[in-house]
């Protein structure tokens, strides 16, 4: 039943927060709970790193929070993604996906083709 | 971005809301967790335990949270906490340490805001940089007076040839009776050229200042005052401008209140015969004076030099004027001006005591540092163990250094705030006690560039004393001190010897002090027993101001005669005499004099200078109310109302008619004395402070003389402390309209003669003493730490039969080894520097043997007895547990 821990490259964690609130605004539990769902419970935030990253975020400017009441009735504070997030986004997935990209050359060496 | 977000948390209040926020916003999402999980069908208990461990720790959300906030925080926080625990645990240590800062901080502070008020910031005078002050120097006269006052006449002739001036304008000072309904009081005033204020660049709160020609002759009676009479006696109302004010008798118009600001100098502050009152209240023009060339030199000269002009070429302008002057009115040769800066000569009566000052602090503040490296040094030896230990765990030499740091900053801090009490209150102090010539003192506070000062010094102190232990430290081996163990830790020898130089450096600075305050206690000492030529006991001066009624001298002398009867009457009073001046109240009425046959001045038998005197005039009964001693002849009595007799000082004989009697002689010179017999001889009495040469005098009667502001002398047989009421009482008697008379014994005149030399003595002895203390301390520590040192030699030493005695009589030798090389090489430098205070001292050399051997003596008492104390402990040092410790 214990879900297996993915151990993540230093950064990561932002990138998948960003990429979370990209999808609309969340509250951080919100946050962790989309994160287990989406990777089925391989990557579990735990509150001392996403609290930190999220407010390591909001002060770059890349979300904002506000306090809000939440469909469930709670005061909680609610974090969304700026122009600038967005941005970011965008350059993170990209060198991501470079280097995924590079890994994968390397673990699976196509063969050269004319 | 970041960093301006970063730096807004850090204001005040916003970290905590902030924490605040991120406690209520974890809060609320666990609380949504649980609730997740108490909808999974788990058992409650089992849901809510997995609920958190997914969620995941809120402390260290917090923690990690506050580390994005405020990188290094953490870090910080922890070596504050720590370094309060470790000085909280040795409370003796930075008891010391920190009162021994405040000590330091305190007075350097106190004395900062001092000189900075002082002397160093600039007068409240439009660019005062260029405002000089001027007097006159004649030749033949420069070895009574190097400097006098100006002459109007050369005034007006700088005014109209001087090019280098802007503006050049004369003050005479006064007093008069100012009087508003039934109530008169006598305030100090200023006759002054009518572009006195434009000069100065002063400019009136309310109304205006003088306009140009308001000096001249016919124009209308006008008036400016100061801010403070203005309150004080005229409610600060705004309506009082255009009315008028009665000064002595005649009516003034009030054009012009100046700023409260405004500061105008005393008397004092410009040399001997400046006659401006102690607090000069009003200013009225002063008009229509048109002395001679060559007498009078009476006007107090302040000038504004013109942009870009240096005060040298304003000096060769006015000398050259000076040498016109002297050519076309056949003046002495070699007249010439002194020019010296405003801001200069209002400092200068204070500047040999803020000298005294701060020499003291600056020895004070060294002491305080070699005490607080010595502190450091022993409380570092102590904790050699503790950093070895930290360094082996792996602690690196920065991480070190940060803890000393802290430590240290937060002594500096609290060092820092009690200096800063410490002065506050010593200031307060300084304000009330000190003699009243410090020019500006009530302008003294502590302000934002005093604090800076304070704590940068706290923190100066700290910092180069606090970090040399501690670097020394962090370069430690670990592994040697570790390895030997509690008996001996490395460097600690070398850390004596260290100890030793700074404790020989203490006492050394502590003997300068010590010797600085001894001889000023011995030179106050010398001056209160000069032989003064009069009695101060039971002795009262009464000075009277007459109402303007009395017009006539006859009149006057009247008056003088009927309050001298009456008062002769009051039970208790012994004698009562009128007198126009008493002694220690300064020169007046200085003339040079004329023997018969001689139509110039006399000149000294030995020095072939112009023999200068005072005139006094006095009633009957004056050397008996001061007990000044009749040496040859008569008194003055009552039937000399009208003749023409003199009684002159023992010294002023002796120089008039060497080897002669001078009985009989006849005598003439200014303010009166006209071919007067002499009839007496008395003893020399001092006119201006102890420790100048007695004064020359001649003493006329009075009768012919008496003035509307007049002395009595009243002289009781007991001390009564009713005595100045009843004198009160029955000057009304005789005219109610006469305003309160101002009265001092003349013990109050001595007391005040000396009260800047006794304070100066106060402070040094203060200094002194704190210096003597700290030192005391520092060979204590040394001794102590020597002993704990030597534990096991000295136990081995008792166990091979050594008997205690013997051996705390090495210790204590071996303490007294730095003390004896501080002795001495502060003594030679005391020798060395004893020049530089010799103007300060009288009555004994900088190098008295009496005076360097007492505090020889007093410091060695107080070593040996800072060594004897720590030294019991050998006693105590248990022999058989020592050698069991190995």
């Amino acid at each position: 039943m214990k879900p297996s821990r993915v151990e993540f490259l230093q950064g990561t964690l932002d990138m998948l927060i960003l990429r979370t609130l990209a999808l609309g605004p969340l509250h951080g539990y919100g946050v962790a709970q989309a994160i287990r769902q989406t990777t089925e419970a391989a990557i579990q935030v735990e509150a001392g790193s996403l609290y930190p990253a999220l407010q390591r975020l909001e002060m770059q400017g890349l979300v904002t929070a506000k306090w809000e009441v939440s469909e469930r009735n709670h005061r909680t504070r609610s974090y969304r993604l700026t122009a600038a997030g967005r941005k970011r986004l965008h350059a993170e997935v990209s060198r991501w996906e470079d280097f995924v990209h590079a890994v994968s050359l390397v673990l699976n060496p196509q063969p050269m083709e004319e | 971005m970041i960093w301006l977000r970063r730096l807004l948390l850090w204001l005040p209040g916003r970290r905590r809301s902030r924490t605040r926020e991120l406690q209520e916003e974890l809060r609320a999402n666990l609380s949504l967790a649980l609730e997740d999980a108490a909808g999974s069908g788990l058992p409650p208990d089992e849901a809510a335990r997995q609920a958190r461990r997914y969620f995941g720790s809120l402390t260290r959300a917090q923690e990690e949270s506050r580390a994005v906030w405020f990188p290094g925080w953490d870090a910080v926080s922890q070596d504050l906490r720590f370094a309060v625990r470790t000085l909280a645990r040795t409370p003796g240590f930075t008891l010391v340490a920190v009162l021994s800062l405040a000590l330091g901080t305190g007075a350097a502070t106190a004395l900062f805001s001092l000189v900075d008020t002082v002397v160093l910031k600039p007068l409240a005078y439009r660019e005062p940089g260029r405002l000089v002050f001027v007097r006159e120097v004649i030749p033949p006269l420069a070895h009574i007076y190097p400097t006098l006052p100006v002459n109007i006449q050369h005034l007006r002739f700088w005014q109209e040839q001087s090019r280098s001036f802007d503006s050049l304008t004369a003050v005479n000072g006064g007093s008069s009776r100012l009087s508003t309904g039934d109530e008169t009081e006598v305030v100090g005033g200023a006759w002054v050229t009518a572009n006195l204020f434009d000069a100065l660049g002063v400019e009136a709160q309310l109304g205006r200042t003088f306009q140009p020609g308001e000096d001249q002759p016919g124009k209308g009676k006008v008036v400016v005052i100061t801010d403070g009479l203005w309150r004080r006696r005229f409610g600060a109302s705004r309506e009082f401008v255009g009315q008028s004010i009665r000064l002595d008798g005649a009516q003034y118009l009030v054009v012009g209140v100046l700023p409260a600001s405004f500061r105008f100098p005393r008397g004092g502050d410009l040399g001997s015969l400046s006659r401006l009152a102690d607090r000069t209240e009003f200013f009225v023009p002063l008009r229509g004076v048109n002395p001679g060339w060559g007498g009078d030199y009476d006007y107090p000269v302040f000038g504004r030099l013109g942009r870009g002009v240096t005060p040298a070429a304003g000096i060769a302008e006015l000398n050259l004027l000076e040498g016109r002057i002297a050519k076309e009115h056949q003046l002495d040769a070699g007249l010439h001006v002194q020019v010296r800066p405003l801001q200069e000569v209002m400092g200068a009566p204070v500047r040999t005591s803020l000298a005294v000052l701060l020499t003291a602090v600056l020895l004070l503040v060294l002491i305080v540092c070699v005490n607080l490296a010595n502190l450091l040094l022993a409380r570092g030896n102590a904790r050699a163990k503790e950093f070895s230990l930290r360094i082996a765990l792996g602690a690196s030499r920065g991480r070190l250094l940060a803890t000393a740091l802290v430590e240290t900053l937060l002594l500096a801090a609290a060092g820092g705030v009690l200096g800063l009490v410490a002065a506050r209150t010593a200031l307060n102090a300084f304000v009330h006690w000190a003699p009243v010539d410090l020019p500006r003192i009530d302008e003294v506070r502590i302000d934002g560039r005093v604090v800076v000062f304070a704590f940068g010094l706290s923190l100066l102190c700290g910092l180069l004393f606090g970090l040399l232990p501690a670097l020394r430290l962090s370069r430690a081996d670990p592994q040697k001190a570790l390895r030997a163990g509690s008996h001996s830790i490395s460097g600690s020898r070398h850390g004596l010897r260290l100890r030793e130089c700074l404790v020989g450096a203490e006492v050394s600075l502590s003997t300068l002090l010590l010797v600085l305050a001894g001889l000023l206690v011995s030179s106050l000492w010398h001056v209160l027993h000069v032989d003064r030529g009069f009695s101060a006991d039971r002795a009262l001066e009464v000075r009277v101001s007459l109402p303007s009624r009395y017009g006539k001298v006859e009149d006057r002398a009247a008056f003088f005669d009927l309050a001298a009867a009456r008062l002769r009457a009051l039970p208790g009073v012994r004698a009562v005499a009128t007198a126009s001046r008493v002694p220690l109240t300064g020169e007046s009425n200085v003339n040079s004099v004329k023997l018969e046959g001689g139509d110039d001045g006399a000149l000294d038998p030995v020095t072939r200078q112009l023999v200068m005197v005072n005139v006094r005039f006095i009633g009957q009964d004056y050397f008996n109310a001061l007990g000044i001693p009749l040496l040859h002849g008569r008194a003055i009595e009552a039937s000399d109302r009208d003749r023409k007799v003199a009684v002159v000082s023992g010294r002023l004989a002796d120089k008039l008619w060497p080897g002669q009697n001078p009985l009989g002689k006849v005598v003439s010179s200014g303010s009166g004395v006209d071919h007067a017999e002499v009839v007496g001889v008395v003893g020399d009495v001092h006119s201006t402070q102890l420790e100048h040469d007695p004064t020359l005098l001649i003493y006329i009667p009075f009768w012919k003389f008496a003035y509307q502001v007049s002395g009595l002398v009243v002289r009781s047989s007991a001390d009564s402390g009713v005595l100045p009421a009843e004198v009160r009482r029955t000057l009304l008697s005789i005219d109610s309209g006469i305003p309160a008379p101002k009265m001092r014994t003349m013990g109050d005149l001595v007391s005040e003669s000396v009260a800047g030399r006794r304070f100066q003595m106060d402070v040094a002895v203060a200094f002194a003493v704190s210096a003597l203390l700290l030192a005391a301390l520092g060979i204590y520590g040394v001794v102590a730490y020597g002993i704990t040192l030597r534990r096991r030699e000295l136990g081995i030493r008792i166990a091979l039969g050594a008997r205690a005695g013997q051996v705390r009589r090495m210790v204590v030798w071996q303490g007294l080894r730095p003390v004896v090389f501080g002795l001495a090489s502060g003594m030679l430098v005391a020798l060395a520097a004893g020049r530089l205070i010799r103007s300060l001292l009288f009555g004994v050399s900088a190098t008295d043997e009496w005076t360097l051997g007492t505090i020889t003596a007093v410091l060695a008492a107080v070593a040996v007895l800072a060594c004897l104390l720590p030294a019991h402990a050998v006693a105590r040092i248990d022999p058989a547990g020592v050698l069991r410790e190995e």
